[in-house]
């Protein structure tokens, strides 16, 4: 079915502007795969080259099998969703979802099949004869998911759909795209900036960073393994801790922070200054067991969310965020003595930033 | 908005009347004239509708005087006008919105100064150059100044408005399943709507009522435009100014009404609702 192969792709402006460079990664049939990064990493270029509304410099696109290169947006057999969703304002929602069916000569009878079907899906049904501007925003990105799924095609491709929704509309849409991934059995690529959607969406998540790819993996091995520095900084909200510090005689050491190394850190060739991470959570207050590490410090702020509660704790030259139990007592300038697990930390060469493991 | 107490409303009418009254008045003095017996211009009577009026006037222009080979005249040289003037800085214009192409600035830039130059200085060159092209009273020599006069305005007007339609719309179209063509007349075109019957109007008003180029390109009597034609009730020794008024008035009619249609499409605000800005 339905497999996107992008095979060393790079993209570059005139005037030697590298926007995305060597992309090589094969997408699966009925895979959701989430483009993340921060803005002008490329993601966004790398879709509109899948969907043929940006050259490819170098390197090639495949859509089963087929290279396509050199083949029109239209014959592609892609659906796009843009994040301004880009509805045809002199078009009812009806006229908008079926005009890619009537471009492509479908019977009168087939067109009203599947525009009603998937107004019915997506609840639109009493919203069909409206034009785009009597509708909500959450109403007209249904409507642009809608005239991407009337026509089946092989590859949906999302371009920030929910960027310009309120968070509790974006909830709803998020869920309301993952049934439909579901229900679609469709190849996804999905662009977005927000990791919390790369993580909750995606079955494989690429990090992009200045046209490079950083790491494709699963959401979970992307949190929990990161190969470097930035991954592990992008992903996870509040981000991870970074403390640098130096390696001596198998403990590291800087901070205000010192642990053990393991076994596997050892075997890493770790040595001399390295950058340390470790994620909130992986924090905890109280007295610490044998061989965890620790560090302690004064709390700067705390946040208390209800659940949980974030605390703020300044350490040596720098500031580390705890996520703790809520039921505590502990409040700015008050002593915070934290410890943790050492096969929780991750090791980073400055110098390369990547993982060292 | 703010509801005006009544005192503020009656002074605003006020201030507006006057105003009116200063814009109506010329038309108010043409029709009376219009309809006034013989060649009374400076006539003392106040009265709007003259005791003995006449239609007299209206009779002889349509009846004895080659009034209506004229309006034949105007319409074909106008309405080719627009339809040059639309079809060419529609596409052009679109061109310039969407495209990066070598010379596109200077392309843009020359297109604007034209502009600077008063039409009378282009009178001689333009005289030469079409009377070598032999288009001396010919359609096609109006036709071809008239457009060359217009299309910098309309080219611009368009690129401006394209420039406000994000591209997002033809991307969407062109994964739908248009080509590039495609993809401009069946989602960009009716959007720029405004556009189109502002530069459409532009076109054709301007040629409409165009005295200056007409007097040295058409010198056949029987090729004049409207606005040569009526110059033709003024002699050296007498006007006729009843026959003047009268097709002054006819010829403001067409003009008026294409305003009153076009009313519609000028209403902006077509392209909202379809992209988030």
């Amino acid at each position: 079915m339905a497999e996107v192969v992008l095979d060393h792709v790079y993209k570059i402006y005139p005037g030697d502007v590298t926007a995305v460079e060597d992309v090589s990664t094969t997408i699966h049939d009925k895979e959701f795969v989430v483009l993340v990064g921060p803005s002008g990493c490329g993601k966004s270029t790398t879709l509109r080259m899948v969907a043929g509304l940006e050259e490819i410099s170098q390197g090639t696109i495949s859509i089963n099998g087929k290279v396509v290169n050199d083949v029109a947006p239209k014959d592609r057999d892609i659906a796009m969703v843009f994040q301004n969703y880009a509805l045809y304002p002199h078009m009812s929602v009806r006229d908008n979802m079926a005009f890619g069916l009537k471009l492509r000569k479908f019977t009168k009878q087939e067109i009203d099949t599947r525009v009603n079907e998937a107004a019915e899906i997506l609840e639109l049904t009493p919203l069909l004869d409206r034009k785009p501007k009597a509708l909500s925003g959450g109403q007209r990105q249904r409507v642009a998911l809608g005239r991407a799924i009337v026509r089946k095609p092989e590859v949906f491709l999302f371009d920030e759909p929910l960027s310009n929704l309120d968070a509790k509309l974006r909830n709803q849409m998020r869920a309301e795209i993952l049934r439909l991934h579901k229900r679609l059995d469709a190849t996804i690529i999905y662009v977005t900036h927000d990791q919390v959607e790369a993580m909750t969406m995606g079955t494989r998540i690429v990090v992009m960073k200045d046209g490079l790819v950083q790491q494709i993996d699963a959401p979970i091995d992307l949190y929990d393994r990161p190969n470097n520095h930035f991954v592990a900084g992008f992903i996870g909200s509040p981000t991870m801790n970074f403390v640098t510090g130096t390696i001596e005689a198998d403990e590291f050491k800087g901070g205000g922070v010192q642990f053990k190394l393991t076994d596997a850190q050892k075997n890493s060739g770790a040595k001399g200054e390295v950058i340390m991470g470790i994620r909130p959570e992986d924090l905890a207050l109280g007295d610490p067991s044998n061989g965890d590490g620790t560090v302690s410090g004064t709390v700067d702020i705390a946040e208390p969310l209800g659940a949980e509660t974030y605390l703020h704790v300044l350490v040596g030259a720098g500031k580390l965020i705890a996520r703790v139990e809520p039921s505590n007592d502990l409040d700015t300038g008050a002593e915070a003595k934290l410890h943790f697990k050492p096969k929780k930390t991750h090791l980073f060469d400055p110098e390369t930033s990547q993982v060292l493991r | 908005m703010v509801k005006n107490k009544w005192p503020t409303r009656i002074l605003i009418y006020a201030i507006l009347l006057v105003f009116v009254l200063i814009a109506v008045y010329p038309v108010i003095r043409v029709a009376s004239i219009s309809l006034r017996p013989g060649d009374r211009l400076l006539s003392t009577s106040l009265a709007l509708i003259p005791p003995d009026a006449t239609l007299d006037n209206f009779r002889i222009l349509f009846t004895e005087r080659p009034f209506l080979r004229w309006v034949l005249n105007s319409t074909i040289v106008s309405f080719a006008v627009t339809l040059f003037g639309v079809a060419l800085a529609s596409t052009a214009g679109y061109i310039i919105s969407r495209y990066k192409f070598v010379g596109r600035t200077t392309a843009m830039l020359s297109i604007l100064t034209t502009q600077m130059f008063p039409a009378t200085m282009l009178l001689l060159p333009m005289y030469i150059i079409i009377s070598r092209l032999n288009l001396i009273n010919t359609y096609v020599g109006l036709i071809v100044v008239y457009s060359a006069t217009a299309l910098p305005f309309c080219v611009w007007t368009m690129k401006g408005f394209y420039d406000t339609i994000p591209s997002s719309l033809e991307e969407a179209a062109m994964i739908d399943g248009c080509n590039r063509f495609q993809a401009f007349y069946k989602v960009v075109f009716p959007l720029a709507s405004p556009a189109l019957v502002i530069t459409g109007l532009f076109s054709f008003i301007s040629s409409w009522s165009e005295y200056l180029v007409a007097a040295q390109v058409l010198q056949d009597p029987v090729m004049y435009t409207l606005p040569l034609g009526l110059k033709q009730f003024q002699q050296s020794m007498s006007t006729e100014w009843g026959l003047y008024a009268a097709g002054a008035l006819v010829v403001s009619i067409p003009v008026i009404g294409l305003f009153l249609f076009a009313n519609r499409w000028l209403v902006g605000g077509l392209t909202l609702g379809g992209v988030k800005e």
